[in-house]
């Protein structure tokens, strides 16, 4: 069949679940590091684990950029001609800005001490 | 930044509807009042854009026909959905996100540490020394000195518990299996209120404490002074020393008195009992009537506590125990 | 050819002469509800959506009042009005009551009732699952309702944390009822939510492209698929919960290693989405009634998609805002209340792109009672939003966490923002399914009445919170001078009852329940569900080539009307409707649907007799009731995929479609791959719970010594490998027409799969490990439990599918039984392996480290 496929939409995702995915592994991160303290110095230290976890924003935010750049001509036609781009890129957008906002508090704030 | 008595004029001005012994908005300690600050802020800066938004809504329904057609442009539904939001929202992320390192730092080593316990429904407070052993334990009663940095450890070995002073810091909850730790910074003498802040069953709603804030010298005199086991009664005393007996055979088992045979750590330390700010963790008034009321009624007083009513006891001996209970000061 | 060219609309109507006399006689014969005592026995959505509607609002009544006596109690200090043993069971219960049997269930109604008229088809694609749902949730429902009158209501606050609701501290029946009770709803919830997925994606008319979709449609799409990743974490909470206080397993007991932060993970992982669960369909009912009553298209559809998209991603971000105060790392809290405030960016849109739908608006005026507690809802939801975006902020929520604060954050944003939109849709949708609208008068007594009340309530709260007063307690002294803040809320509480009593008032004078003689498209709005209507849906399916066909397409009403669109009767002889593409909406196949029945509501019957005397204790009477349940689900199941022997049949305008689907774009493949989903969810809970109690717990922890050898979990991966093989070759055999080799693999690949799992627990078993023993054994357990529960229904479904076998009803072109199968098999067998590569290898990679 040529009908466009439902697997379309991951495409179309791609901000939210980069989003996602770079959620789950800042806040594993951050949990098992504080969780272990012994581990500490091994192979990252609190003052690393900010670099790391910014790196991992920048390549979040590569990937989104990416998955958008190449997808741009190969979404399904509408009537609404921009629907599916615009709405993706929209969604990219948010996602970065989703990602830029949980990156900061890695600068600010101390990793494991608890109020 | 502005220390707590700025807030004394939004204070005031509040407080004609509520006393000020247990409430956020009248902050005495240096995290209540960057709690405090971060409140005045955002409640400014959200009344301030409720007001706007329901302005707009309302020039949307009733506004000039102009005015309309540009509140239905694209251009107004992007400056106002997204780019005001955004500048706004990173503007609060980053001064919340320097308050909250604000209120982390710990330079100072603490003067005081005292490790509190939820139970149900009452509180279990030792005083430790710098290396961690316990110099007495009280209960349902902190006291502090002023402007001295103070590190609380909060534990429970049964349920969920959280421990509330809002005069003077956000809440910091007592699970067991972990110990939480807290500093206290209070800057201004006075007596305060707090309250369990978890529901922990089906007293929650009774489980307050007292906490007073004294100027140093007070505060190392009250300090001895708990250190100290309790005084036995005078021979003269016939009724404090009957009172000591009923108390030894009555209540023995559950609690403690340093200084005498009973060692019961189930229920609260009653060493200094007679000194407390109040009874039934913040329930009572501290005085005879209201001592021999609880002995005789506490089910009545906190149905379902872990203390059994002890009506069976005489008029007589209930006087006696009281009594002796309000000479251990 | 360019993949996903849209097909052009028809040049000519598909049906342009006349429609054969008796045709629409038929079509509405067939469609007919059963009456007298078989009533019960209904499928159609319509019905099926209005007593779902109803029970929903029955449950917001109940719960209501268990309010006003919590505000009675709390009008005044030290007040004994109601002791603390039933005020704790009023709380959880009217928490319980509201977000379990009220929100969600009236935002899953409301799509039912509406969302297949308003995609043009003739019903939902599951009618008896829509059947079985309802009767599930309405019986589990009352029966966990009455448990106050008893009192057996359980008492640990609605989010129900351990220690204090483990069997040491509550060691009564009830908490076991909430736990069991609301597990088995969220299941009804989840089959829901599947349905309306399927039916979204797979149902919509011809030509309604995905960015022709109503709003409302979109939001319930995500409301889906949130309800499928977020649902299972408190399944899974539930069910540790509950084989800690009926068996020991110590998850949450610190002294074995458990944590009760677990549960609040959790609990919070499921709770927040649940929350936009809630919201979101509110504000997708808003986004189709402002448009309507301003005879204005919605501004910004396609910001408004994103923004729905977005809030249901981002909202699984914030879980961590509800543990603010639990001793969490601060940095782990920081990404929370990022994400918290990145959530509040779409619902800003979605609240301006409203507003300039309002300023666009050519009728907005006089304002009609719909548009009036919409106007409600904006002033209590953006006050609310603000309030939201105060406790996201970390140094103010540690004061306000656990005050009245909250109390009154929540009831802005779930009364703003659920409530007053529902009352709005209440009045916009009256009549579509009554004789009569609602009183415009009665209606604006009971706007002001509930408005004024609420903020009258509501409003002091956040003072009383911040004055020191904290939540879910009893009583409180007088000392702190919250008396008179208290007094204020309760009036408020009692205002809003009056309010709400003005609209049963109206209810009761002029709601006259009636599918094919409502009063009509009264507001002149443009959706698809104003058309002219029937108890079949539509007369016949239009071609859709606008978001507001009645406003673009002209005469649109009365061709459809007058049949000259597509499936204008039941060719099948039966129910039927159009089963189009997700993304081109071009008509694929037609979907054959069931009529009435008996087996749903019978399985409903003995799924929550199961449940609710298991909760009980009575062992023998819940078998028996179990029993009657797996019998009526595969009576069902027998009638299902019906022999593909019709002819393929003509829908109109040429198109010629086939009865039936086989492979992966029949619709029940799609159901299958959601409720695969729905497990993968379940699983990754589970992992969570395990790696998390790693983090908290390592001492309890084996050494690699201590583990089972390696050639066991190397057996029964082969095992679950090898059954996997065995279900894919009875398939090939099946697709070459050959019955035989199916009839002995799947059987066979079923006792492996079994084998599998009891090959590792018997490893584990020798190992030493015991469940009780802690926290680490519990988890292991657990896993293995789920392993073995999924493993259990595949062998059900193997052995069914051979029996369908043997008796005929399987072949190549005739396999949805088999293909839905194979499809959870082979998930069964992934899992499986990923699991046994946890259990054994994940202590030993942290063993060396």
């Amino acid at each position: 069949m040529n009908a466009p496929r439902i697997a379309i939409l991951l495409p179309w995702l791609a901000g939210p679940l980069t989003w996602a995915a770079h959620f789950v592994l800042v806040y594993a991160a951050n949990g098992v590091f504080c969780a272990r303290p012994a581990w500490h110095g091994l192979w990252v230290d609190a003052a690393l684990s900010a670099w790391v976890l910014s790196a991992a924003a920048v390549l979040a935010i590569a990937v989104i950029a990416l998955v958008y750049w190449r997808q741009r001509a190969r979404w399904p036609r509408t009537d609404d001609a921009g629907f599916f781009p615009r709405v993706a890129g929209a969604l990219s957008l948010l996602a970065i800005l989703a990602i830029v906002w949980q990156t900061l508090p890695v600068w600010w704030v101390p990793a494991c001490q608890s109020g | 930044m502005p220390d707590s008595s700025f807030y004394a004029v939004p204070a005031v001005l509040l407080s004609t509807m509520w006393a000020d012994q247990q409430s956020a908005l009248h902050p005495q300690g240096t995290q209540a009042g960057l709690s405090a600050e971060t409140a005045w802020v955002m409640f400014v800066a959200g009344a301030a854009i409720f007001l706007l938004v329901m302005a707009i809504l309302a020039l949307a329904i009733l506004g000039p026909e102009r005015l309309r057609r540009h509140l239905a442009g694209r251009a107004m539904l992007v400056e106002a959905g997204i780019v005001f939001p955004v500048a706004v929202l990173s503007t609060l992320l980053i001064y919340s996100l320097g308050i909250a390192a604000a209120m982390l730092r710990a330079d100072a080593p603490a003067a005081v540490r005292i490790e509190v316990t939820g139970e149900m429904w009452w509180w279990r407070v030792r005083y430790l020394d710098d290396d961690g052993q316990v110099l007495f334990e009280t209960a349902n009663e902190i006291r502090i000195p002023v402007d001295q940095p103070v590190d609380l450890a909060l534990a429970s070995r049964n349920v969920v518990h959280s421990f509330w002073v809002p005069n003077l810091a956000g809440k910091l909850d007592m699970v067991p299996g972990h110990v939480n730790r807290m500093r206290l910074h209070a800057t201004q003498a006075g007596r305060y209120r707090g309250q369990c802040a978890e529901y922990c069953g089906a007293q929650h709603a009774n489980m307050m404490f007292d906490i007073q804030v004294l100027a140093g010298p007070d505060f190392q005199a009250w300090l001895q002074s708990q250190r100290r086991p309790a005084a036995p009664p005078g021979d003269a005393d016939g009724r404090l020393r009957q009172g000591r007996q009923v108390f030894l055979q009555a209540c023995a088992r559950c609690h403690a008195v340093r200084g005498t045979l009973a060692a019961g750590t189930v229920g609260p330390d009653l060493t200094h009992v007679g000194g407390r700010l109040s009874l039934g963790a913040g329930m009572l008034p501290n005085n005879v009537g209201t001592l021999a009321g609880w002995i005789a009624g506490s089910q009545h007083i906190k149905p379902g506590n872990g203390m059994p009513a002890f009506d069976h006891l005489s008029g007589e001996q209930l006087r006696a125990v009281a009594h002796y209970m309000e000479s251990l000061q | 050819m360019r993949p996903g060219t849209p097909s052009a609309p028809p040049r000519a109507l598909p049906h342009p002469l006349p429609r054969p006399d008796g045709e629409q006689a038929h079509l509405e014969r067939i469609w007919q509800r059963p009456r007298g005592w078989r009533a019960i026995t209904v499928v159609n959505n319509n019905y099926i959506g209005l007593l779902y509607i109803g029970t929903a609002l029955l449950f917001f009544l109940l719960a209501g009042v268990l309010a006003l006596l919590m505000r009675a109690q709390l009008a005044v200090p030290d007040n004994d009005l109601i002791g603390h043993d039933l005020y704790n069971q009023l709380f959880t219960m009217h928490g319980t009551v509201m977000m379990f049997l009220f929100a969600v269930p009236a935002v899953e109604a409301m799509a039912v009732l509406l969302l297949p008229n308003m995609l043009g088809a003739r019903d939902l694609p599951f009618p008896r699952l829509s059947s079985y749902a309802y009767w599930a949730y309405a019986i589990g429902g009352l029966v966990f309702f009455c448990s106050i009158f008893v009192g057996l209501a359980p008492d640990g606050g609605w989010f129900m944390y351990p220690p204090l609701t483990s069997s040491a501290y509550s060691p009564a029946l009830n908490a076991d009822l909430w736990l069991l009770g609301i597990g088995f709803i969220e299941i009804s919830a989840i089959a829901g939510a599947i349905e309306l997925a399927v039916g979204i994606l797979r149902t919509r008319a011809p030509g309604m492209t995905l960015d022709k979709m109503p709003i409302f449609a979109w939001i319930m799409l995500a409301f889906s698929g949130m309800v499928i990743i977020a649902f299972p974490a408190v399944i899974v909470a539930t069910a540790l919960l509950e084989l800690e206080r009926a068996f020991g397993l110590p998850f949450f007991m610190a002294d074995k290693g458990g944590d009760p932060l677990l549960w609040q993970h959790l609990f919070w992982l499921f709770g927040h989405p649940e929350v936009y669960i809630i919201f979101l369909p509110a504000a997708g009912m808003v986004s189709m009634i402002i448009p309507a009553m301003a005879g204005r298209p919605l501004v910004g559809y396609r910001l408004v998609v994103m923004a729905i998209v977005a809030t249901s991603f981002l909202s699984f971000g914030l879980w961590v805002h509800h543990m603010f105060a639990t001793g969490i790392p601060q940095l782990s809290l920081s990404f929370a209340s990022a994400a918290s405030m990145a959530v509040s960016i779409p619902t800003g849109v979605q609240v301006f792109a409203w507003i300039a739908t309002i300023a666009a608006a050519p009728r907005l005026r006089p304002l009609k009672t719909p548009m009036l507690f919409i106007l409600g809802f904006f002033f209590i939801f953006v006050l609310g939003g603000l309030t939201g975006v105060m406790v996201a902020v970390i140094p103010f929520d540690w004061q306000a966490h656990d005050t009245y604060f909250v109390v009154a954050h929540l009831h802005y944003v779930l009364v703003g923002g659920m409530v007053f939109p529902l009352f709005a849709a209440f009045y916009y949708w009256m009549p579509f399914v009554s004789r009569r609208a609602l009183s415009e008068r009665l209606g604006r007594w009971a706007f002001w009445l509930m408005f004024v009340g609420f903020n009258v309530g509501f409003f002091p709260m956040h003072l009383t919170g911040l004055a020191g007063m904290p939540r879910r307690v009893y009583t409180y002294a007088d000392q702190y001078g919250w008396g008179l803040l208290n007094m204020v809320s309760t009036v408020g509480a009692y205002l809003i009852a009056a309010g709400v009593l003005v609209f049963l008032i109206d209810l009761a004078r002029n709601f006259r329940p009636s599918v094919e003689h409502n009063a009509g498209n009264v507001w002149q709005a443009g959706t698809l569900e104003w058309l002219p209507a029937g108890v079949a849906g539509p007369r016949s399916v239009p071609w859709v080539s606008s978001r507001e066909p009645l406003w673009d397409q002209p005469g649109l009403a009365a061709d459809v009307q007058a049949g000259r669109y597509y499936l204008p009767g039941a060719p099948t002889g039966g129910r039927s409707t159009l089963v189009t593409g997700a993304i081109d909406a071009r008509p694929q196949y037609l979907l054959r649907l069931p009529g009435p029945g008996w087996p749903p509501v019978l399985a409903a019957v003995g799924t929550a007799g199961f449940f609710l005397l298991l909760t009980g204790k009575l062992m023998v009477p819940a078998a028996l009731f179990g029993v009657l349940a797996i019998a009526m689900i595969l009576r069902w199941l027998w009638d299902t995929d019906p022999a593909p022997d019709r002819a393929p049949v003509d829908v109109g305008g040429g198109l010629r479609l086939p009865v039936s689907c086989v492979g992966s774009a029949s619709h029940s493949w799609w159901a299958m791959v959601m409720l695969v989903m729905v497990c993968a969810s379940i699983f990754c809970a589970l992992l969570f719970a395990y790696l998390f109690l790693w983090t908290t717990s390592p001492d309890v922890w084996p050494a690699p010594a201590a583990l089972a050898a390696v050639p066991w979990p190397l057996a029964s991966s082969v095992l679950l490998a090898g059954s996997s093989a065995l279900a894919w070759a009875g398939g090939r055999g099946l697709r070459h027409g050959r019955q035989g080799c199916l009839r002995i693999a799947l059987p066979l690949g079923a006792l492996m799969l079994a084998a599998a799992v009891g090959l590792e627990a018997d490893a584990q078993w020798r190992a030493g490990l015991r469940p009780q023993d802690h926290a680490y054994a519990a988890a292991v357990y657990a896993l293995i439990g789920l392993q073995g529960t999924l493993a259990i229904a595949v062998a059900f479904m193997s052995l069914f599918t051979t029996a369908r076998s043997w008796a005929g009803k399987l072949g190549a072109a005739r396999r949805a039984c088999l293909d839905n199968t194979t499809l959870l098999w082979h998930y069964t067998a992934v899992q499986g392996l990923v699991g046994t590569l946890v259990l054994h290898g994940f202590p030993r990679w942290t063993g060396l480290a």
